[in-house]
């Protein structure tokens, strides 16, 4: 047993102290082992055992007696023993002791041999040891569930300290080169971006924190971006004790970001063309049950339809709600059309109701069907009630016009019969006087001529000659009003039959003045013309030739017809006496004559008539001469192509 | 034999009517010529054919002609189930395609378009004549 001594410097010890009996009952035990194991001194001689304090090694295995040190020192060869207990304690829990236990052959005064267990308390080291390793345990198990790179460096040592497994995941390399030398940091860094990953550390801010997105050549090929950030870990000194930091995957939130801003450009490009786009754009669906509403308007549609495009599409209004009530029927039934045959939906309609009253539309669009079997129009709508007004402006201008020029043309109409009714009446109003001075001059002249001396008779003789000249221009005005009458039926006319038709009618005449009649008519050559009229022209040209030639010697007369650059050339070329041609203009005028009357005979109309008929035909006359050398007359209408051997 | 009957001028113009009368006199034609001087005139012949007055051989006929048009009094000719059957002959000055193919439609015998000169008129005359006073009486 200890002296009062002895127990004062025992109990001051930090260490707990039990004395042991060889029995294994607890002797004495000072101030530490009484306070930590919570032992009072009425249980001391009991063994521990008999106090119920279960006692367990490190790994929470029931120690059996032989293995604990106080039993192994009481029964070993005089050697301290020692161990880790793990004693069950009913007031101050489950204590860790590291035991060290000393066998001596006298406890003291009056008591015998036994063994002294000096013993420290580590159950708050162990705790917060394992709370320590439990915390580095969540750290991992946090790091490694991380989807980004986490890691942290020694900057004296340069060495890795941690790193968590999206390394491999993120650069699909090995992580093991990394521990070994911090250099292969650089590893599959694309070649342009090594530098500045190599000195981002350089461009940290004040806190040391630095970011810098690269890229990632990973050995199968695929290119990552990496947005890596750093940052320094200070200790409780305010030194830096570490560097750390994060690598983030951000491939996707670039492709993404890429394609958000596409979509941004796409859309804003979109709302731009819509916005200057004529007219309004639009998406119209009708539901199944037939119910239309749009889902999508431009702003312009408030012009068009007459509702702003937020109410429209927030209301899901109807667009047949807003067109013409006449109007509803039809534009239904091309909207079903369109839908039926996913053609394109085309139709013009009226809005009554728009804040410039009512509008003509004009609609485009292509029907898509979804799955739920309603219909989507995505097109335009354009107001055309502008367009229509003008249209309709053009078309009342154009009836007008029809209308005056229907007037004109009766009114020219009328003046022509007046015209025809007007001849008409000189033919038969003039040759019934003329028939009476002719008739009773003959009859003065035949039956009563012996009572009239010789200068009667010659008056008589020159009554009877002007009445016939007369008769001869009366005769030749009615010939040249008739060329107008009606209008020209122009057709394809083979010039060959023409001239020999005129030839055949003049042959009587060509034969009696001995005339030497040529042609010479190109094979095949048809013209654009009215037959009638080009006969007229002909022969009153070949009768002129006729009637300059009389009285000449050698009378030689040609006729013919040639195509000269699509244009068919008719001629008639005599050898009379030819005109100067000073007058060439007015020998085609009317009572136009360039000889007199003794010379040739004629009334100065047969010219005019050869210009009016080929006039009528579109067609050219002209005539060259030189006086005293003969004379041509020209005709010239657009030649056609050889008529078909019909 | 020749036909005596009378030759119906229809005719407004005194001075033609005299002188067809002198071309026929001319030719020798002896027939009595009757004259209408107006298209009314000329119709009311019927009402005379009716009383028993002889029908003419040959109906001389103007188109141009006052009140009643030469025209209308042959469409009328041509109508009667009777007189139909009386030879007309429009002499006229007119040459307009239309008056010629209005006459032929409605069923003249003949067209002449009457000349001015007097000798020519005899030649008429003539054909008148020798065709419908002589050949065509025959020919019945």
């Amino acid at each position: 047993m200890a002296t009062e001594t002895n127990r004062r410097i025992t109990d001051s010890m930090e260490a707990g102290l039990l004395w042991f009996d060889d029995d294994l009952r607890i002797v004495d035990a000072n101030l530490a082992a009484r306070e930590v194991l919570g032992l009072r001194p009425g249980q001391f001689g009991a063994r521990i055992d008999d106090l119920g304090w279960e006692q367990s090694d490190e790994q929470g295995v029931r120690m059996p007696q032989e293995t604990r040190p106080v039993w192994r020192a009481l029964h070993g060869n005089g050697e301290t023993t020692q161990g880790v207990v793990v004693v069950q304690t009913p007031h101050h829990g489950q204590r860790w002791l590291r035991v060290r236990a000393v066998p001596v052959d006298s406890l003291g005064a009056g008591l015998g041999r036994g063994a002294i267990v000096s013993f420290t308390d580590f159950t708050h080291e162990r705790q917060a040891m394992r709370q320590a390793r439990h915390s580095e345990q969540l750290f991992r198990m946090f790091g490694d569930h991380s989807l980004d790179l986490i890691w942290i460096v020694d900057p004296r040592t340069q060495k890795l300290l941690y790193m968590n497994s999206a390394y491999e995941r993120i650069w699909g390399r090995p992580a093991a080169p990394l521990f070994e030398d911090l250099a292969h940091w650089l590893d599959g860094v694309d070649p342009a971006d090594r530098q500045r990953v190599a000195e981002a550390a350089l461009h940290a801010n004040e806190a040391g924190m630095y970011q810098t997105e690269y890229r990632v050549h990973r050995p199968d090929g695929r290119l990552v971006w990496i947005r890596g950030r750093g940052f320094p870990l200070f200790d409780t000194d305010g030194r830096m004790r570490y560097m750390a930091g994060f690598a983030e995957d951000i491939t996707l939130a670039r492709a993404t970001e890429a394609l958000q801003s596409a979509h941004r450009l796409a859309q804003v490009r979109l709302e731009r063309i819509v916005a200057t786009a004529p007219g309004a754009v639009h998406s119209y669906r009708q539901r199944p049950d037939g119910q239309g509403e749009f889902t999508f308007a431009s702003p312009a549609i408030l012009d068009l339809l007459g509702v702003d495009a937020a109410t429209l599409v927030e209301r899901g209004i109807d667009l047949l709600a807003l067109v013409h009530p006449d109007e509803r029927a039809a534009v239904a039934e091309s909207l079903r059309e369109s839908a039926e045959l996913g053609s394109a939906w085309l139709a013009t309609f009226r809005v009554p109701h728009t804040p410039a009253g009512e509008r003509c539309l004009e609609a485009h669009s292509m029907p898509v069907r979804e799955s739920d079997g309603s219909v989507v129009w995505h097109g335009f709508l354009i107001d055309i009630t502008e367009r229509r007004r003008a249209e309709q402006e053009i078309r009342s201008l154009n009836i007008d016009l029809e209308n005056r020029v229907a007037e004109r043309t009766s009114e020219l109409e009328a003046k022509h019969r007046e015209m025809e009714s007007f001849t008409y009446s000189v033919s038969h109003d003039l040759k019934a006087p003329l028939r009476g001075i002719d008739g009773y001059s003959r009859l003065l002249e035949s039956d009563h001529a012996d009572m009239l001396d010789e200068e009667g008779r010659f008056f008589v003789a020159m009554i009877r000659k002007a009445t016939g000249h007369m008769g001869e221009l009366i005769d030749d005005l009615l010939a040249y009003s008739r060329v107008e009458r009606g209008r020209p039926k122009l057709g394809p006319v083979s010039a060959g039959p023409v001239v020999a038709a005129v030839m055949d009618g003049a042959a009587g005449d060509v034969a009696a003045g001995g005339i030497a009649l040529q042609s010479a008519v190109e094979a095949g050559l048809s013209v654009l013309g009215e037959r009638d009229g080009l006969v007229l022209a002909l022969r009153n040209l070949l009768d002129n030739a006729i009637k300059f030639t009389g009285g000449r010697p050698g009378r030689a007369i040609e006729i013919g017809a040639r195509r000269v650059d699509g244009q068919a050339l008719f001629w008639v070329r005599d050898n009379g006496p030819g005109f100067d041609m000073r007058y060439h203009d007015r020998i085609f005028e009317i009572f136009q004559r360039l000889h007199r009357a003794e010379e040739f005979p004629g009334t100065g109309v047969g010219l005019a008539i050869v210009r009016k008929a080929v006039e009528r035909m579109h067609g050219k006359v002209w005539a060259e001469s030189a006086k005293g050398d003969g004379a041509t007359f020209w005709i010239q209408l657009p030649a056609v192509e050889q008529l078909p051997n019909l | 034999m020749e036909d005596r009957r009378p030759i119906l001028l229809v005719e407004d113009n005194p001075m033609d009517v005299d002188l067809t009368q002198r071309a026929f006199a001319k030719r020798h034609i002896v027939n009595t010529l009757e004259v209408a001087r107006d298209g009314e005139e000329a119709l009311g012949w019927m009402a005379r054919w009716e009383a028993g007055h002889p029908l003419p051989v040959v109906i001389l006929l103007d188109l141009k002609l006052p009140r009643v048009s030469g025209l209308e009094v042959l469409r009328q000719l041509k109508a009667h189930p009777e007189y139909s059957r009386i030879p007309v002959v429009v002499l006229t000055t007119s040459r307009e395609d239309t008056d010629v193919a209005a006459a032929y439609a409605l069923g003249v015998n003949s067209y002449i378009v009457k000349p001015v000169e007097f000798e020519k008129f005899i030649d008429v005359a003539a054909q008148i004549d020798l065709y419908w006073c002589v050949l065509n009486q025959q020919a019945v």
